[in-house]
């Protein structure tokens, strides 16, 4: 068995946790509860006929005052990034953490998960912006913890990036 | 050199209730070593000579470690225990010291909480107001409010040689700049050509709206410098301007349009003509209702 550390990277209050509580415990919870540091859960995934064990480094979210400590990212085999479609910040955050992520660690395989699929109606990130993130080569998903929409198939794709 | 008692008292006031705990591990990566309350992080039935990446999976990646050492604070053992994983290198092998921050994490998901709450809250003010400007049935009270206005123009877009690239690049400034005013209680009111208005004191705030309009711009100024942003362009010209104006609304094409009637926008787009890239270009009257720290920000200029 082989084992991959998995980083859920993001703004405050997208839904990190509760994806990786989805994923991992089928279980979701409409409070939203602050993460203070990491907490890290594991699930055993089979990717072509090999088991993987996938580490998933639930980190605290970013605000204007606390950035994601580095030291957390060491040993990343890859990196989920979280956007709440509701937010139009929380893209800006993504994208600026890929950014740095690249340059620090080189291009390891990432996903942008567009979550809160739920509340499409209320969303402020256009189709347009997803399409055109898309279209340069980037590997996108409209989620929905709330419903378990897209969440396995984010974590499975994303252990068949590292693996491969 | 400390004197013995105060050493010990040092220690002692470091290790107190954080359930010191250790691991030692060789460079191939195996464990050869342990001790300290280990029990507390409900780590136990260890080998010796194993991985210990496989005995503790939280260690993945992390060893050997090259030369640095490396912290992980906060890192939740189970729904109880919390502990700072502090790694560092030995001649041949690495520590890993385990310390107990249960009781300090749980004050910090207090303010942590609070503080993401108020954001949320915030920024759903915010949207709340945009949605406001747009309403189609209702119309707003009007009132007499101080507000203040911002007015940035970007220059350099028409340099850019390709158009695709240069309404890209609007793109992304307009919403790194739409997002830093929203953080800061303010809206973006109004996009003209490559000139855009913000206004401040319509959203409710703690701070006036010449204090949020004034960070709001010098954090424009960060962003920019830290991002991609700068690329190709020059630095925006900011204008702002505080006064008392009307706030109401007004009905077009059968929609309520949140509206601000004073001399506030068309003395901040007047003053735009005389700013200078990277420069926060203040009225005179609105410069005097400054701090003295504000007034003597060297991106900060009063217009006379």
């Amino acid at each position: 068995m082989i084992q991959k550390k998995i980083c859920m990277l993001g703004a405050f209050a997208v839904g990190k946790t509760s994806l990786v509580a989805r994923y991992v415990k089928s279980m979701f919870s409409e409070k939203y509860l602050t993460t203070v540091g990491v907490k890290i859960e594991k699930k055993l995934v089979k990717v072509d006929n090999q088991d993987v064990m996938l580490m998933l480094w639930d980190l605290a979210g970013e605000d204007e005052f606390n950035k994601v400590q580095t030291s957390y990212l060491r040993g990343s085999s890859g990196f989920i990034l979280v956007i709440d479609g509701t937010r139009h910040t929380t893209l800006d955050v993504a994208l600026n953490l890929q950014k740095n992520l690249q340059e620090s660690f080189g291009k390891l395989p990432f996903i942008l998960v567009f979550n809160k699929a739920d509340l499409v109606n209320e969303w402020e990130i256009d189709p347009g912006t997803i399409e055109m993130l898309q279209a340069s080569g980037n590997i996108v998903f409209r989620s929905s913890a709330k419903t378990g929409q897209n969440v396995e198939e984010v974590f499975l794709t994303l252990a068949e990036m590292m693996v491969k | 050199m400390l004197p013995s008692p105060v050493v010990d008292h040092i220690i002692g006031m470091a290790i107190k209730d954080r359930s010191p705990a250790y691991l030692c591990s060789d460079k191939r990566g195996q464990l050869i070593g342990w001790g300290g309350e280990l029990e507390v992080y409900g780590i136990q039935g260890l080998k010796l000579k194993e991985p210990i990446n496989i005995q503790l999976p939280f260690l993945e990646g992390l060893l050997p470690l090259e030369e640095t050492s490396c912290l992980l604070p906060c890192l939740k053992f189970n729904e109880k225990v919390s502990a700072d994983v502090h790694i560092f290198p030995d001649s041949n092998c690495d520590w890993i010291l385990l310390l107990n921050v249960t009781s300090l994490e749980m004050e910090q998901i207090l303010r942590q909480q609070k503080i993401n709450d108020l954001n949320l809250l915030r920024q759903n003010q915010v949207k709340q107001v945009n949605q406001l400007s747009h309403l189609r049935n209702e119309a707003i009270t009007p009132s007499v409010v101080e507000i203040a206005v911002m007015c940035l123009k970007l220059n350099g877009l028409t340099l850019i040689e390709s158009p695709i690239s240069a309404f890209s690049k609007f793109n992304l400034y307009i919403r790194s700049i739409t997002s830093t005013v929203a953080d800061e209680a303010g809206i973006v009111d109004n996009i003209i050509g490559n000139l855009i208005i913000a206004i401040f004191g319509i959203v409710p705030s703690t701070s006036t709206p010449i204090k949020n309009a004034v960070r709001a711009a010098i954090r424009i100024f960060e962003t920019i410098q830290e991002s991609s942003l700068r690329e190709n362009l020059t630095e925006p010209a900011i204008v702002i301007v505080s006064d008392k104006n009307l706030l109401g609304s007004f009905r077009f094409k059968n929609q309520n349009y949140l509206s601000i009637i004073g001399g506030s926008i068309e003395r901040a787009v007047e003053i735009q003509q005389r700013a200078v890239s990277s420069q926060i270009l203040v009225d005179k009257e609105t410069f005097e209702k400054l701090e003295p720290s504000l007034q003597k920000h060297p991106q900060i200029f009063k217009n006379s």
